[in-house]
């Protein structure tokens, strides 16, 4: 009988004490949510997307609820990397200490800008894994192709890849049309990993005073609306590359973690459910460790991927 | 920036049990949570913000100020919010009941500083909450608060029954009680006074109004609301551009703001 089942699991050669990491952009960088919650509890915190200079951001407002969901267009307010590097990461060595993996989760206009930032990074500390967001839809300037287009993704991914030794991730934008070609031609690249999905592009509008709600006009749909779709895309990726997948959307409980490992992800991250839980990660860590005693299983990998292999 | 001052952040996730939810007017009531920690730690333009339901929908935590927080022997240590009914998640607060439980993630942000002998204290509508407790505190310090309180209309002005010892002078847009005219309006008879200290609160054009009258000291302290989504300064969606172009988080490095610091 299972008496402690392992939630640890590895995203390629990089373990994780358990699967659960905060989405970038909704943990700050690690520290904001204390003393309400212990950033320690999760296997992993991926950062604020973070770019090559700083950036003010977008005009507010910036979030809006819609059912079951939020827009927001924060426009990757964030100080630029090098205060980044200086400031918010050796605040974090506590967080490493536990065996939480810190992921720094980057943005921008160009590969140049992707590749110095990497090439930075390479003296920072503590640092686990390079996020890169090729799929953020607010900034006007870019974001949204370099997502949607595969030559461009292979593009920055092999330029990074070149550029540092850490691992990197690729963040896929979940409105393309279709999500595998883009994931296999990261994969191609020497991506260690593909997450997926960032938020659904989205407009809010205020009937009443007949304009959009939001100061950018334009956002991204998060949160438990967008769950059925980005696990859809999750699956779908899931299929068509060997490398990880690290998969996102909605999750709000064990049970929609449990969907996405189930759909082949090997480790997930919660964004939106965090704002409302902040304790989250220990309650879905609950939830995981109950359902693996309910089925038998000793170790959270054991169930990585069962969807496809029950076809 | 914002406003400079020591504070010890001293949020947590709680639940709390409803002591009362009081109708006060039709859409305006008051909710009194128990908790001890709450009620001990909580300060004057702070806020707290409640998971209503349990459901996808409302979704996000909603943030309301601090009322009252009292820790009176013999009585249970509680915090009082002030809330109108406004859409889906008060709507659904206005049913709570004594002994229901809530999740509450607070007290966040940072509070007014207490200064000065000779505060005047100005307010529209549920901006008031903040107001309350502050005077509160004013009044424990044996210091007495001068309170101007507007509101559109006689109905949606709230009773202030425990603020007996301060000075209140109430506006109606419509006259049907006190000055007749808007609060800022009312403010400027009274500013040339011998005030050393200003705080306000209350819908953005009030705040914006008084901008335009206020006199550079003596220092005037606003509290400012924003949609928010985490509350603690993580997802940047609250911000508010300060005068520099830069912005700042009204749930972290706000929510009370120098006047002045602001881009209007
Ligand atoms: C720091 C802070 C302190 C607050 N203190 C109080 C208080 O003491 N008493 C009180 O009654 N309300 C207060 N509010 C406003 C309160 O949070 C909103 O009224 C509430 O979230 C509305 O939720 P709802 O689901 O009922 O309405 P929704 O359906 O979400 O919205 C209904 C209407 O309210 C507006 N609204 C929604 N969220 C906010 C918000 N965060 N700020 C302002 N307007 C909003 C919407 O634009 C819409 O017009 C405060 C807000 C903040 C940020
Ligand atoms: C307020 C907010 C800010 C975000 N900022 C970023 C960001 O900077 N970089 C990024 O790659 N994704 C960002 N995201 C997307 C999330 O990381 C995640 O991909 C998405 O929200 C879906 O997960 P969820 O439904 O669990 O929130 C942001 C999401 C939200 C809600
Ligand atoms: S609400 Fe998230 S930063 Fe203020």
């Amino acid at each position: 009988m299972v008496t402690h089942p392992s939630l640890a699991t590895t995203v390629g050669s990089l373990e994780f004490k358990n699967p659960i990491i905060a989405a970038s952009g909704t943990f700050g960088y690690g520290r904001e949510y204390e003393p309400s919650a212990d950033p320690r509890v999760f296997g992993g915190v991926a950062l604020k997307g973070t770019t090559p200079k700083p950036q003010a951001g977008n005009p507010p407002p910036r979030l809006v609820e819609t059912p079951a969901g939020l827009v927001n267009s924060i426009g990757l307010e964030n100080p630029g990397i090098a205060v980044v590097i200086k400031e918010k990461l050796p605040q974090l060595e506590d967080l490493a200490s536990a065996g939480t993996r810190i992921i720094l989760n980057l943005s921008a206009d160009d590969d140049n800008g992707f590749v110095s930032m990497a090439e930075k990074c390479n003296q920072a500390s503590p640092l686990d894994v390079l996020e890169l967001n090729l799929s953020c839809p607010n900034i006007k300037a870019g974001g949204m192709h370099f997502g949607t287009d595969p030559k461009v993704v292979s593009k920055i991914t092999s330029a990074v890849k070149k550029a540092t030794a850490l691992p990197i991730w690729v963040k896929l934008a979940p409105l393309v049309t279709d999500i595998t070609v883009i994931a296999r031609s990261a994969e191609d690249a020497g991506a260690d990993a593909i997450s997926l999905v960032n938020t659904l592009p989205a407009l809010v509008v205020d009937v009443e005073r007949q304009r959009t709600v939001l100061g950018n006009t334009f956002g991204g749909l998060s949160g438990p609306a967008i769950l059925p779709f980005a696990l859809r895309q999750v699956y779908m990726v899931a299929q068509a590359v060997k490398i990880p997948v690290v998969g996102m959307g909605g999750i709000s409980c064990s049970d929609d973690a449990c969907a996405f490992l189930l759909a082949g992800a090997s480790a997930v991250q919660v964004g939106t459910a965090i704002f409302v839980q902040p304790d989250i990660a220990e309650r879905i860590c609950d939830g995981l460790s109950q359902y693996l005693l309910e089925k038998g299983y000793e170790e959270i990998t054991d169930i990585v991927g069962r969807l496809a292999q029950k076809d | 920036m914002a406003v400079l001052h020591l504070h010890t952040n001293t949020a947590r996730l709680h639940t709390a049990t409803v002591e009362y939810n009081h109708r006060l007017k039709p859409g305006l009531f008051l909710l009194a949570l128990l908790n001890t920690e709450l009620a001990t730690q909580s300060l004057p333009a702070q806020f707290l913000t409640i998971k209503v339901g349990d459901t996808h929908s409302p979704l996000l935590r909603r943030p309301f100020s601090i009322f009252n927080a009292s820790k009176i022997a013999g009585m249970a240590p509680r915090v009082e919010i002030l809330y109108k009914v406004v859409g889906q998640a008060t709507r659904i607060m206005s049913h709570l009941k004594a002994g229901d439980q809530v999740s509450i993630l607070g007290p966040l942000g940072k509070p007014y500083p207490i200064e000065g002998v000779s505060p005047l204290l100005i307010g529209g509508g549920t901006g008031i909450a903040s107001l309350h407790f502050l005077a509160r505190r004013f009044l424990d310090k044996l210091i007495v608060p001068k309170i101007l309180f507007g509101a559109r209309t006689e109905d949606e002005l709230i009773p202030l029954p425990e603020l007996g010892r301060a000075e209140i002078h109430l506006a109606t847009e419509d006259g049907t009680v006190g000055f007749a005219g808007d609060v800022v309006t009312l403010a400027k008879e009274h500013l040339p006074g011998a005030h050393d200290a200003v705080y306000a609160c209350g819908p953005r054009e009030m705040l914006s109004a008084l901008k335009e009258v206020i006199p550079s000291t003596p220092p005037c302290f606003i509290s400012l609301e924003e949609t928010m989504a985490c509350g603690v300064g993580a997802c940047l969606g609250c911000s508010v551009q300060l005068a520099d172009g830069s912005y700042a988080t009204v749930c972290r490095q706000g929510p009370v703001f120098r006047i002045e610091e602001l881009r209007w």
